[in-house]
């Protein structure tokens, strides 16, 4: 449970980063995937140069890649090197396209095409280093009151929080923030009460990016390589898991999409699970059960569960249980 | 129509309006911005379902029915903001809005004989209503290519070739010239006297609108606040309360 | 490398990525649908092939037991039997691809209705990742269960035989001259699966459709059923990619993997569309033509750099094709064309003059291009 929970929460890292920049610049970004493996390749690459001249290719690298508190600092470059890339591919690719008013759509494909040119320098990075197939590393265990739990996991935990905690602070106490939920509900009036829009879309790009970072880096120490395929794919993989979250949480909805994430996780965690154990079929069809819960969710709710009005249910709820308090009176 | 009401959560945007239009009639319907004219317009054409209320159209209870359904019976509507077919020229936007075309159908589209006299009559359905709305000289254009004006005609053109029998139109003289302007709602009483259609017309060009219409219901905060003859209207003081105090 | 036959090779695989270029332009790019669930649809044509080798011909025509490819005797029996038998005959296994590109377009048609249900309440973005997420739901499970086509074992099928038609061409029965005659034999489909989408679509039904995708609001205001229209596209675009499917796997692999329908195909066909040209069914199989050569000629030269990286070039291309088109072409190498139907023979015949476009293709046929026809 602990793990699934951990899972979830890496995934959320991952997903509220593609939330964070769809709010404000409504881009469904399939590149977003890469942006998850540069994180997990920056954070090889720099625990790679700090042991230079050891034997750090092949899968050398996996002896010292070990998720512990002395690699920690690895996390900074994972989370600069993929929100640069994000924050590059926005003001290079997105935005000009934006600017001559490209459809959703065609903002869609183009970010297919960045996606697979993004994998490919990927490739070249995880080949020359000979690093295509590489088996998780794994974490440092701990024992606190009898659980098992490793570093990675409360990491997962502390980072989400963080991260959470960030964004709260961003837009409630500072101008950004502010300005940041003004592009998001209307981005004409707040481009006319002179917000600097660039300035802000590029802010939540290269936050966005580097969450992404950060939680590919979790992802590869806690699944290691996605199906046995090369360490590139690993964002490919997850990227429709991450849509899922970000289309269930409601697209756009940062916290919405985190607790999509974490519900998510959770679900596939323990359908893979259930299914090894009693179904004896391959874990990796457990992702039939959070895509299930997502598209049954958009029938219903087309907008996602940010869509749902909950004020009403709640409301409707209460009243009943008011009314029963009434009755019972 | 009657007792028509439209809640958007909280808001209501059309509370409580009832209105007539006479058959072969041209009715107004004004009211500042943000008044539930272009909701109402809507929730006649069957983009939103009215919350309560009934519309009645011809005889037939046409509450809550599909958009393209309450086309058949016709009514038809055109947009405050032109919605044109981009990548159709202007001719193929009029053609296409004919009613009952056989080769739209899936499977008899593969079949050229089932509908080509078909087709070949509704072009020249088309070809008179392009004159008529005097956009000839750019009927082989794509349709974003033409000026905002032409747009506005363009969606009459093409409700006509619907074989209206009720038009609702949004602001049609919005961004014409006072010339074509009147021309247009020549054109809309000609329309009137020779084949028997009706209109309801909103419009914020009072000085015209007021000049061909039969009857005006004023509109203020989702209700009716205001009816009669566009001299009595003209006059009416509520009218000028609402128009210069906001 | 022998020019001729990597020639003959190209063009076949071109053909196959055309059929699926045309399959998604009817959707993608005539009615506006993002049917990024494309790969599920050319499964279906996997399926169809599946089904018919093991269940359908064995009984039916070699009065042999249906093979049951759940079980482990499965190899045995289907490799050593059934194949064999069916193989035997060249006219068998062409009743195997017929009954397999009818059926997998009607699998495909059905999964058009059951998908049809989110493409007309979802938007844009919403349904792109619904349908992928579906896509993905039917690769996984086709990976699984086993009795459609034994999981991720590779099941070979008995592709067509091209041997008669090369021996009535070519009298000979060389390999070279098999290869030509089944590329011919898929160009001659593609020549089939355009002149079917020029007709479908040149008529009410394609002008509906783009009425549709432009502004749905207006479709709906001029009395077209939105639900309807998206509805029949899919099932039309569907039909022809569970054809397209069955060829594909029976003609392109002559075997049957899940793996061969990753999501990923999707955005391989959705390049070869926007590369030639949204809207346009001819753009689409110059953008087969065009990205076939450099999706070989870039794995060709990638895996003769020698460096472990080198095979993945493809993705550098095929990245760079959609972002240049992108960026300088939004619309691909062949415009949308206005839609051709007797209306505009009418309007010659009254207004006495050609419509400018029109005008300038017979122009063009005579030599003389006059590019200034457009104002009139």
């Amino acid at each position: 449970m602990v793990y699934s929970l951990a899972w979830g929460s890496a995934l959320a890292l991952m997903a509220s980063g593609l939330s964070l920049y769809y709010s404000v610049s409504k881009v469904a970004n399939f590149a977003h995937g890469s942006y998850v493996s540069m994180g997990l390749l920056a954070y090889l690459l720099a625990i790679a140069f700090a042991h230079w001249g050891s034997k750090i290719t092949g899968f050398g690298i996996d002896h010292y890649a070990i998720f512990n508190i002395s690699n920690l600092w690895a996390l900074i470059p994972a989370f600069l090197v993929a929100g640069l890339v994000s924050l590059a591919s926005f003001a290079g690719i997105f935005w000009p396209l934006m600017k001559r008013g490209a459809t959703p759509l065609q903002l869609l494909v183009a970010s297919i095409g960045l996606m697979f040119v993004l994998r490919f320098l990927m490739y070249i990075v995880a080949g020359s280093m000979n690093w295509i197939t590489l088996w998780t590393p794994g974490s440092t265990t701990y024992h606190i009151l009898g659980v098992r739990i490793t570093l990675a996991e409360i990491l997962s935990f502390v980072l989400l929080a963080l991260v959470a905690g960030l964004i709260a602070l961003l837009e409630t106490k500072t101008l950004i923030g502010v300005s940041l939920r003004a592009i998001a509900s209307n981005p004409s009036l707040a481009e006319a009460s002179g917000i600097d829009s660039f300035k802000v879309q590029a802010l939540a790009w290269f936050l966005g990016g580097g969450f992404a970072g950060l939680g590919g880096v979790l992802m590869f120490i806690f699944t290691g390589p996605p199906g046995g395929r090369p360490i590139v794919e690993l964002g490919w993989m997850n990227l429709l898991s991450i849509f899922a979250a970000a289309v269930l949480g409601g697209l756009g909805s940062f916290y919405g999409t985190i607790i999509a994430a974490l519900i998510l996780g959770i679900a596939f965690n323990q359908a893979a699970a259930w299914f090894t154990i009693y179904l004896n079929v391959s874990s990796s069809l457990a992702l039939l059960i959070p895509f299930g819960i997502t598209l049954l969710t958009l029938l219903f709710f087309p907008q996602g569960l940010a869509g749902i009005n909950w004020r009403k249910l709640v409301n409707k709820i209460r009243i009943t249980r008011v009314e029963e308090e009434v009755v019972r009176r | 129509m009657d007792n028509v009401h439209k809640y958007f959560g909280g808001i209501r945007a059309v509370d409580g309006v009832s209105l007539k239009v006479p058959r072969g009639s041209i009715v107004g319907l004004i009211g500042p911005n943000g008044s539930g004219k272009t909701t109402l317009f809507n929730t006649i054409s069957g983009f939103y379902k009215p919350n309560k209320g009934r519309i009645m159209f011809d005889g037939r209870d046409i509450t809550g029915l599909p958009p393209h359904r309450i086309y058949k019976l016709g009514l038809i509507r055109t947009f405050q903001n032109p919605r044109v077919w981009r990548s159709l020229t202007v001719f193929e936007n009029v053609l296409g809005s004919a009613k009952d075309q056989r080769g739209e159908n899936m499977l008899l589209a593969m079949i050229h004989a089932t509908w080509a006299s078909q087709e070949k009559k509704l072009a020249k359905e088309a070809l008179h209503w392009i004159d008529f709305t005097g956009l000839a000289p750019v009927d082989t254009r794509f349709a974003p290519e033409i000026s905002g004006g032409q747009m506005k005609l363009l969606e009459v053109a093409r409700a006509l070739m619907g074989s209206a029998k009720m038009l609702l139109l949004d602001e049609p003289a919005a961004g014409v010239n006072p010339v074509m302007a009147r021309k247009l709602f020549g054109g809309i009483e000609r329309l009137r006297s020779e084949m028997g259609l009706t209109f309801l017309i909103v419009e914020h060009r009072l000085e015209i609108l007021f000049d061909y219409v039969d009857y005006v219901y004023v509109m203020h905060r989702g209700r009716i606040v205001a009816e009669g003859k566009p001299e009595e209207v003209a006059e009416n003081p509520v009218v000028h309360d609402i128009y210069l105090g906001g | 490398m022998n020019i001729i036959s990597f020639l003959v090779t190209y063009l076949s695989v071109a053909a196959v990525y055309a059929l699926l270029a045309i399959s998604m332009n009817i959707d993608y790019g005539w009615a506006g649908i993002p049917d990024f669930g494309k790969a599920a649809f050319i499964a279906a044509g996997g399926i169809a092939a599946a089904i018919v080798a093991t269940r359908i011909v064995p009984p039916l025509m070699l009065h042999m037991h249906p093979a049951n490819p759940s079980k482990l005797s499965f190899f045995t029996y289907y490799n050593g039997k059934i194949l064999p038998a069916i193989t035997a005959h060249p006219i068998d296994t062409w009743i195997v691809f017929i009954i397999s590109i009818l059926l997998g377009g009607i699998i495909a048609a059905g999964f058009a209705v059951i998908f049809s249900y989110p493409a007309i309440r979802l938007k844009e973005d919403y349904l792109a990742i619904a349908l992928l997420m579906a896509a993905q739901i039917v690769w996984l499970f086709l990976r699984v269960y086993t009795p459609i086509m034994g999981g991720t074992m590779s099941m070979t099928l008995p592709s067509p035989s091209f041997k008669p038609i090369a021996r009535a061409l070519f009298h000979s029965t060389s390999p070279s001259a098999i290869d030509a005659a089944k590329a011919l034999f898929l160009w001659g489909l593609v020549g089939v699966f355009l002149y079917y989408a020029e007709k479908q679509m040149n008529s009410p039904f394609g002008r509906m459709l783009r009425m549709v995708r432009d502004d749905e609001y207006a479709a709906a205001a001029l009395g077209k059923n939105v639900a309807r229209a998206r509805l029949e596209s899919l099932i039309v675009a569907s039909f022809l990619a569970g054809v397209a499917g069955a060829v594909y796997v029976l003609i392109h692999f002559s075997s049957v993997n899940p793996d061969y329908f990753m999501p990923d195909l999707t955005f391989f066909v959705l390049t070869l569309v926007l590369v030639g040209g949204v809207g346009n069914n001819i753009g689409s199989i110059i953008g087969a033509l065009l990205i076939a050569l450099l999706y070989r000629a870039s794995y060709i030269f990638g895996t003769s750099l020698g460096f472990s990286w080198g095979s993945y070039l493809y993705y550098m291309i095929i990245g760079l094709a959609i972002l240049i088109t992108i960026f300088v072409r939004p619309n691909g190498i062949l415009p949308e064309k206005p839609v051709r139907t007797p209306a505009w023979d009418v309007y010659a015949l009254v207004r006495g003059k050609q419509p400018w476009f029109l005008r300038r293709i017979l122009m063009r046929g005579r030599g003389k291009v006059n590019t200034g026809e457009k104002s009139e």
